[in-house]
């Protein structure tokens, strides 16, 4: 049962919890700054030029986006747990991610000479639009695939899951393959997610979408808490179903596929930070969306002060510390949820 | 008042056509007790989904106050009609409050939504499990709480949207209880319609229950209504066995002890 803490003081007190991981995050790395360095830059007072660039160029945007696509991998998960009724969907477990993903690495591979002919910013926003249809096109799949009646079987949802990921993971490796495209970047990346290379630019591109997600998904929380009774109790209850499933899955695929294009693929925030928020609030979307924005946001800064520091100088890719602390939690959710998943 | 005339509906599907309903008709009136019986695939639930709004007829007609259903928004028709499934599947743990509260499309007070979620809680009897999670409930606890959630929805259009009394379609809504709780299930249908004008129609298996309390019966078969009337006028031997092709013993109405037919099913 979830603990009886008062929804707002929690969503609070992870708010705080965020601003602290940003504050590490933006002092840890390779040269290692005091909080108020950091902090002086931020705020405009810096104490030298060098920390200045460091925090201002380098952490700053790498900090905000990793708590944005944290954010954005997060409300998507805990939205389409809603939508398919289960807590065991997942944006890149269920192949939504890698979607998104192969449809950038096209557009990047395929698309590379009437790309150049578009200007600057126009570029810049195919690979995240492409990566919005790619992961939008494996939300209809999936949902068509392993719904019926109204009703969502788990285990197929999984499993369809799998197969996307797999066509999807093979099309991406051969097409990162056989690019000699420079701006191509590393299988890695897409494979396993970094946040290495950070822009403003990066940044602005993950959090249009995922604010614009923040500001219009409250609105469907309720609608979102009856469908977790059945697509037809909530339109019995008086709901706008078909209304709710465009815009939920529109959002979700808006918000994953800017994430996977700035990101790669960083598996597992979308399972397990709603669950966490779940295990604190309880299941009330209204509560399950802000706080499950904060704990990814949380997640992804501590994967990412994770993959800076324990190999240093080296740099891991995130991919590997979300999955595994992802791996076991999702074997452990499997556990709880054994006797409901069948075929 | 609920209707449909001459409700036709037809599934596509890759053998062609089915037709899961032919020319319906009924009436379900404001006060009104209403029960639909008939064997596995006769079509009820097809037909509680056409009269609730979730199908729309593929001819004919379904109403509600001589407005067909399909034009009403969802929000506003759910503050005259209320509908529970023959199942609920719910896989996140809220409180039995919180599924409770799910039936209020419409913005309540905080008082306004205790009052309401007391009163539903208390009539299906399950206002100790408030607090409770419902996936630790038993299924039959969880099908009263169901039903808290469904009736809770029309009172509260009533008593603070001054709504006029609305319709409550009940789907098995009995399948999972107790002796004692069918009777009060039954008993607060009665007193929905007696009391608060309500017009009920419930699908139901049990003919003897149907018979005990329900104004009017009607029998389907194979996707039409073959009678339709009082239990004392549809209840006959022949009826029953030729609905069921079951052999039975109906009862007549006794002095002082059932004022209901009696149907006793024999064995073959």
């Amino acid at each position: 049962m979830r603990t009886s803490i008062n929804p707002k003081l929690a969503l609070g007190l992870l708010g705080i919890g965020l601003i602290v991981f940003c504050a590490i995050s933006l002092s840890v790395g390779a040269m290692n700054l005091s909080v108020s360095d950091v902090l002086g830059s931020v705020f405009g007072r810096a104490v030298d030029q060098q920390t200045d660039l460091v925090v201002m160029d380098i952490r700053l945007p790498r900090v905000l986006l990793g708590v944005m696509v944290g954010a954005a991998l997060a409300i998507s998960g805990a939205v389409m747990q809603g939508l398919f009724r289960n807590p065991l969907a997942d944006p890149a477990l269920v192949g939504v991610s890698s979607g998104a993903a192969l449809a950038a690495v096209t557009v990047i591979v395929l698309g590379g000479t009437w790309l150049q002919s578009w200007t600057g910013w126009l570029e810049s926003l195919a690979i995240p639009l492409a990566a919005f249809l790619g992961g939008i096109l494996v939300t209809i799949v999936i949902f068509k695939f392993s719904t019926r009646n109204g009703r969502t079987d788990v285990g197929l949802m999984l499993l369809s899951g799998i197969a996307i990921n797999a066509i999807a993971g093979s099309a991406t490796g051969l097409l990162t393959y056989v690019a000699s495209d420079e701006a191509l970047r590393s299988l890695t990346f897409w494979s396993m997610g970094s946040l290495a290379s950070a822009t403003w630019q990066d940044v602005a591109i993950v959090t249009v979408p995922t604010l614009l997600a923040l500001a219009i998904l409250p609105f469907f929380a309720r609608a979102l808490n009856s469908f977790l009774m059945g697509e037809s109790v909530s339109y019995q209850s008086g709901f706008n179903v078909k209304q709710l499933k465009r815009v939920t899955i529109a959002l979700t695929a808006l918000a994953v596929g800017a994430a996977v294009s700035v990101s790669g693929l960083i598996g597992f925030v979308g399972l397990v930070a709603p669950h966490l928020v779940r295990l604190i609030l309880g299941p009330d979307h209204r509560w399950v969306i802000p706080g499950s924005a904060l704990m990814g946001g949380m997640l992804v800064l501590v994967s990412d002060i994770l993959a800076r520091t324990l190999l240093s100088p080296a740099e891991l890719p995130i991919g590997i510390l979300m999955s595994a602390i992802g791996g076991p939690f999702f074997l452990w959710l499997l556990m709880q949820h054994r006797s409901r998943i069948r075929l | 008042m609920l209707s449909t005339i001459d409700l036709q509906l037809a599934l596509e599907s890759k053998q062609g056509s089915k037709t899961i309903l032919n020319k319906v008709s009924l009436n379900v009136s404001a006060g009104e007790l209403m029960v639909v019986l008939g064997p596995n695939g006769a079509g009820k639930s097809t037909l509680l989904k056409c009269l609730s709004g979730e199908m729309k007829p593929t001819a004919g007609s379904a109403m509600m106050d001589a407005v067909p259903l399909h034009l009403l928004a969802p929000e506003d028709l759910a503050l005259r009609r209320a509908v529970m499934p023959q199942s609920v599947q719910l896989d996140f743990p809220f409180s039995v409050t919180e599924v409770v509260e799910m039936g209020q499309r419409h913005a309540l007070s905080t008082i306004e939504l205790q009052q309401i979620v007391d009163k539903a809680l208390g009539m299906f009897d399950v206002q100790h499990l408030k607090a409770r999670d419902y996936l630790t409930l038993s299924g039959g606890e969880q099908q009263r709480v169901q039903l808290a959630r469904v009736v809770g929805q029309l009172l509260a259009a009533m008593e603070f949207k001054q709504v006029v009394p609305g319709y409550l379609l009940l789907d098995e809504c009995t399948s999972s209880l107790d002796l004692s709780h069918q009777h009060l299930v039954f008993k607060v249908a009665r007193q929905l319609a007696d009391h608060h004008g309500m017009g009920v129609l419930m699908i139901l298996h049990d003919l003897n229950l149907a018979s005990q309390y329900a104004d009017q019966l009607v029998l389907m078969k194979q996707g039409e209504i073959r009678y339709q009337g009082s239990p004392i006028e549809v209840l006959t031997e022949a009826v029953v066995q030729e609905i069921y092709d079951f052999p039975v013993k109906v009862l007549p109405p006794q002095e002082g002890v059932n004022d209901w037919p009696l149907v006793l099913p024999l064995s073959h």
